[in-house]
């Protein structure tokens, strides 16, 4: 019995971030085409990456999956302050993989370079074997994707009055937040409300530490209250938006309970991007 | 530079003597008082800017014999400001130029010494906010609990808590929060633990340690028993069920969104 597409395909090392060589671009060129737009130009030194989950590039019925997700990369000199760490929604900078390239930054635009190419074509070539998206690049892109789709949608009016040195400076705070250890929780009065500009915003702000590391580390319990002041003053002080005090603070994860989860929504500056 | 400024016109308006008193010897600027008063004698404490390094005593219409006098008159006038004020290190104060266009020249030349340290050098405002920190690790408390204890508003504790404020706490206002501070340091020789865990467990007497810490004065002597207690509670608590979970070999996954934004 002859393998399945999705086992050959797996034989050739398709997979989530794997990167189309471009000498085998051209054939995939009407694919790659907008209605009513002349195909994009690719060149050599921009990458042309798989982004469907590796299951959904591997899966063995072609009816079930048949097309695969590429996205047209361009390399850009640096992280770009706006576009970096996902803050944007439409366009992402990252980094396409520390170990083997690690001086290499890449752009992207969500809608405009996502393209879908029939994923038989797969099959007649190899992936790049020079160049591959490293396991957090892939992570990176799926989560920015999910970002896009599921943030909360704040009012505008909170977002806009949020300033772009404000921004800055909370972005600067959260540098020196482990994330993974500390979770940023803003719960908003107003959260459905256009407020005209007399009105101000009242929120509260929760930063979640890992019970363990609560209970067992002064140093990030020291970190996650410097940060929590500072973030807050940052927000008091935007014209509009009222820290409430009575709420908020830094708090255990077993404290934090999920009935809160459910009045807060996570900090993402994603969620301000309606501005950009 | 901003006090050094201040410092002239009051040194020339009042003909001043003026002392400078390495800080590092002395208290926390953020106890520092601005404005202190002895006996018959107009004193101005000037805390430099920016690094706060120095403190600047600027003693006005003293003759020299009445200068010593005063001198050592300070500790006992500034301990009413901050229980660590050492006073054999005081004596040390050292007199400028009794010039006054020198005094100037004197505090620029500091100012220029200080400032070629500033950047390894934390503000008081800085030091302020770590030793508000300090409190709040130690203790685990909410702002409005630690702003109730500390006998102040919530927003005022946050601007206590923002290192761009320069506000200076009042003379009760830093007894207290020195006297919170103690009790903090105490617990954390007992643990790396927040002391909120236990804090709102009713003791013997019925009363929780928020209660006591919520009176008027501290008895430190049986809060310090009580601190003992705290820990013989801490250490005989259950396990919660993350902790049962965890040790069954459920773990908590990393976060997908915890990547930094340098990725």
């Amino acid at each position: 019995m002859p393998d399945s597409l999705g086992s050959q395909l797996d034989g050739k090392g398709w997979q989530a971030g794997a990167v189309i060589p471009h000498d085998r671009i051209p054939p995939l060129l009407p694919h790659l085409t907008r209605h009513g737009k002349e195909p994009p130009i690719v060149e050599a030194h921009d990458w042309l990456v798989v982004v469907s989950q590796t299951c959904d590039v591997v899966q063995h019925d072609l009816e079930k999956e048949p097309l695969v997700e590429v996205l047209h990369c361009r390399p850009v000199e640096e992280l770009r302050a706006d576009y970096r760490g996902r803050k944007s929604t439409r366009q992402l900078d990252f980094r396409a993989n520390n170990e083997t390239h690690a001086n290499v930054f890449l752009t992207a635009h969500a809608t405009v370079d996502r393209y879908v190419v029939p994923r038989e074509i797969l099959l007649e070539f190899s992936p790049d074997e020079q160049r591959h998206l490293s396991d957090r690049a892939i992570i990176n892109l799926q989560e920015w994707y999910a970002l896009r789709y599921t943030r909360p949608a704040w009012p505008d009016a909170f977002a806009n009055r949020i300033t772009r040195n404000a921004k800055k400076k909370l972005a600067a705070t959260l540098k020196l937040v482990p994330t993974d250890d500390v979770e940023v929780r803003v719960a908003i009065k107003q959260y459905d409300q256009e407020l005209p500009d007399e009105q101000s915003y009242n929120i509260s702000v929760y930063f979640v530490v890992d019970q363990s590391h609560w209970d067992e580390s002064e140093e990030l319990r020291v970190t996650a209250y410097k940060a929590h002041a500072d973030f807050v003053n940052t927000l008091d002080s935007c014209p509009g938006i009222t820290v409430d005090h009575e709420f908020g603070g830094v708090k255990g994860g077993d404290e934090f309970s999920w009935q809160l989860t459910r009045t807060t929504d996570e900090w993402n500056f994603a969620n301000l991007s309606e501005q950009d | 530079m901003s006090d050094t400024i201040t410092a002239e016109k009051q040194a020339r308006r009042f003909g001043a003597h003026m002392w400078a008193v390495p800080e590092h010897n002395l208290i926390p600027a953020a106890c520092a008082p601005n404005q202190i008063s002895l006996p018959e004698t107009n004193l101005c404490v000037v805390e430099s800017e920016p690094s706060r390094k120095h403190v600047y005593v600027i003693l006005c219409n003293a003759s020299p014999t009445a200068a010593a006098q005063v001198r050592e008159a300070i500790p006992t006038s500034l301990e009413a400001y901050c229980h660590a004020w050492p006073t054999e290190v005081l004596l040390s104060l050292w007199p400028l130029s009794r010039e006054a266009t020198s005094w100037h020249h004197a505090l620029f030349k500091q100012h220029e010494e200080i400032q070629q340290t500033v950047a390894q050098e934390v503000s008081a405002s800085q030091r302020r906010v770590d030793r508000l920190v300090d409190i709040q690790v130690a203790l685990g408390f909410p702002v409005q609990v630690l702003a109730a204890i500390l006998r102040i508003s919530r927003p005022a504790l946050y601007k206590w808590l923002d290192v761009e404020d320069e506000v200076q706490p009042q003379a009760c206002n830093r007894e207290r929060l020195i006297a919170v501070e103690r009790i903090a340091q105490e617990w954390k020789t007992r643990s790396s633990s927040p002391l909120s865990s236990v804090a709102y467990e009713p003791l013997a007497n019925g009363q929780t340690f928020v209660d006591i810490l919520s009176a008027d004065t501290f008895d430190i002597p049986h809060i310090m028993g009580v601190l003992d207690e705290l820990i013989a509670r801490l250490q005989a608590k259950p396990k919660s069920l993350r902790q049962k979970m965890a040790e069954a070999g459920y773990k908590r996954r990393p976060s997908r969104r915890s990547l930094s934004d340098d990725e």
